[in-house]
């Protein structure tokens, strides 16, 4: 594959979001506003593209065996970094993303490109579908984050829009305009598409996790 | 035998190369975010009482007012050495958590100014303590009174308008600097010969 | 001493509901919860996977981390430690029972990606919570996730039978219910001042 092709796979053809229903947790959570999915999304991507990149370095020099707790152990020193990082120069971020940050670990995407492209594919290719698959998921983030913003607290970015003429609809920058506006989303871009969304989600990472457990088991 | 011991190593290797990457990039972090952190404070105190110099931690205050437990920090602010007045630190019980409370009041017993710091409030109905339509009914207040929260336009000198849908963050966010008054009247009478 | 563990219970269960107000764990959620039984069977694994985690990374937070200093270790330490505590889980249970295994043995290696179980052991450090209120918070956060993936495989299985649009079919109409579920579990909110 191209690099541009893997790079256009990531944010288009399996977006990770929309197409393949990975790492929920932080597309439902942080969406509250269009910044703090930029933030989550660019953090992630620094993660992906960092644990990409070393893990397909790696990848002849890790045993079968112990593979999934070294991808693990890789990952969570990002994260570490990615936080570390967040807290001395962006705090505001930081504070935005609060315990989200820390539990980019757990986001199946990671583990996902990890476990199917990284281990698999050199560097250069490995960094170019981090960045991809980083970008997509920012995208989705932004969507979500934008039309609750909008709906939820009648601004974007932070600026005020209808000049508070219109009164927002608070719920949908709580938990329950979380599931909803990603619930349409998703319909939307079905029906766009006419394609139904593959099942992937958990499933893939149920996938995952089987084999975490015997790779530590040894 | 062997099989077992080479993918044991390697993964060690690996969680001792990262941690001590880690160690590495947070010797450089450590620093940056506790400046960051007392940087912050300090913004904080000044934004509530925007004449003082400087401030002093003080200490020993702890049971000399009721309410002061809600009271977390106290300083006294300066103007060229001498005592202007006092900032508090208060963290009363909100809605979902505490919220974090930075209250200025000078030697006349009257508050300079209130600011919301970290909290838990729903967003758009609690989270609006922050904003100055409410935070600003405090300016000017005396310590004399208690301030009672309404939920009509405020008529006496001692209440305060509640946020409509946020009455008990409302009412939080005044038992705070009630408590941060009390406190206040307290040092102010014991200080009243420096 | 009981109405704090009652308020604390209430609290974990119902108005911060670690899936449907937190948003932790939301893949088994959705990916798992389509029977109750197997929604009740995931939902015991993960209580008990989290009582162990919040118990252990506790101590090893307090004896290790904290006492030499290496607190930014911390999301490794906790990560591996859950991963290696899921492993040997599995192991005493196949030893133990071999029922007990076969009832919750698929479930436990989906429990170390699941994020609430990372989640409560990082909320039990931040709160600084001593061990016992962790170990009842690792409790009481599990019975919310539980209760609410349970509710949910109960609409799920109507679901199946309900006439949707072609194109809300499958994920859109799981979450769009989940919202409102999410909503009715918004009512709980101010039951304890």
């Amino acid at each position: 594959m191209s690099l541009f092709k893997t790079f256009k796979n990531g944010i288009i053809d399996e977006n990770p979001t929309i197409k393949l229903v990975l790492g929920m947790c932080p597309t439902l959570a942080v969406t509250t506003s269009a910044i703090n999915g930029v933030g989550m999304g660019l953090s992630t991507t620094a993660v992906l593209i960092g644990s990409n990149v070393v893990i397909s370095l790696l990848r002849k020099l890790i045993p079968e065996k112990v593979r999934i707790p070294a991808f693990i152990t890789v990952i969570a020193g990002f994260v570490t970094i990615v936080q570390m990082l967040l807290k001395a120069y962006v705090p505001a971020i930081d504070k935005a993303l609060g315990i989200f940050i820390p539990l980019i670990v757990v986001n199946c995407i990671i583990l996902a490109r990890a476990e199917s492209f990284a281990s698999k594919n050199g560097p250069a290719a490995s960094a170019v579908d981090g960045i991809g698959m980083g970008l997509g998921f920012t995208i989705a983030l932004v969507a979500i984050g934008s039309v609750r913003e909008i709906l939820g607290n009648g601004s974007i970015f932070g600026i005020k829009l209808f000049a508070g003429a219109v009164s927002p609809a608070l719920v949908m920058i709580l938990p329950p305009g979380g599931f909803l506006v990603f619930g349409l989303i998703m319909g939307a871009v079905n029906k766009a598409t006419g394609k139904k969304i593959t099942m992937s989600g958990c499933a893939g990472c149920g996938g995952q996790c089987k084999k975490i457990s015997s790779g530590i088991g040894g | 035998m062997r099989d077992m011991m080479k993918p044991a190593i390697v993964l060690l290797i690996i969680c001792l190369i990262v941690g001590l990457s880690l160690a590495a990039v947070n010797s450089v972090t450590k620093d940056v975010i506790k400046d960051r952190a007392a940087k912050d404070a300090e913004d904080k105190r000044k934004e509530v009482m925007q004449q003082a110099e400087g401030f002093e931690k003080l200490e020993g205050w702890k049971d000399k007012a009721e309410g002061a437990a809600l009271v977390k920090e106290a300083y006294k602010a300066l103007i060229s050495g001498k005592t202007a007045g006092f900032v508090f630190n208060v963290s009363p019980k909100g809605y979902a958590g505490n919220i974090e409370i930075t209250v200025g009041i000078n030697t006349e017993g009257k508050i300079t100014g209130v600011k919301i710091g970290e909290h838990k409030e729903t967003p758009g109905l609690g989270s609006k303590a922050s904003e100055p339509a409410f935070i600003n009914q405090f300016k000017n207040k005396g310590t004399e009174q208690k301030l009672g929260v309404v939920k009509k336009k405020p008529s006496n000198e001692n209440e305060i308008e509640a946020i409509s849908g946020a009455t008990i963050t409302s009412r939080a966010v005044t038992q705070g600097v009630n408590a941060a008054s009390e406190l206040a009247k307290v040092l102010l009478k014991e200080g009243a010969g420096e | 001493m009981i109405s704090q563990i009652v308020t604390a219970f209430l609290s974990a269960v119902l108005i911060e509901n670690f899936v449907l107000v937190r948003f932790l764990g939301i893949c088994p959620f959705l990916g798992v919860s389509k029977k109750t039984n197997t929604a009740l069977g995931m939902g015991a694994a993960v209580v008990f996977v989290m009582a162990v985690a919040s118990a252990v990374t506790w101590i090893v937070h307090k004896q290790v981390l904290e006492a030499f200093g290496l607190e930014y270790l911390q999301t490794i330490t906790f990560i591996l430690v859950i991963a290696a505590l899921v492993q040997l889980v599995e192991m005493i249970i196949k030893k133990l029972s071999r029922a007990l295994y076969n009832a919750l043995g698929v479930y436990l290696p989906l429990i170390t990606t699941n994020c609430a179980v990372l989640g409560v052991c990082i909320i039990n450090v931040q709160k600084g919570f001593s061990f016992v209120n962790s170990l009842f918070y690792g409790i009481f956060a599990g019975a919310g996730f539980t209760l609410a993936i349970v509710l949910f495989a109960g609409i799920r299985e109507r679901l199946e039978f309900a006439d949707i649009p072609e194109s809300l079919k499958g994920f859109p109409i799981s979450l769009i219910s989940a919202s409102l579920v999410s909503l009715a579990f918004f009512g709980f909110q101010g039951l304890i001042k």
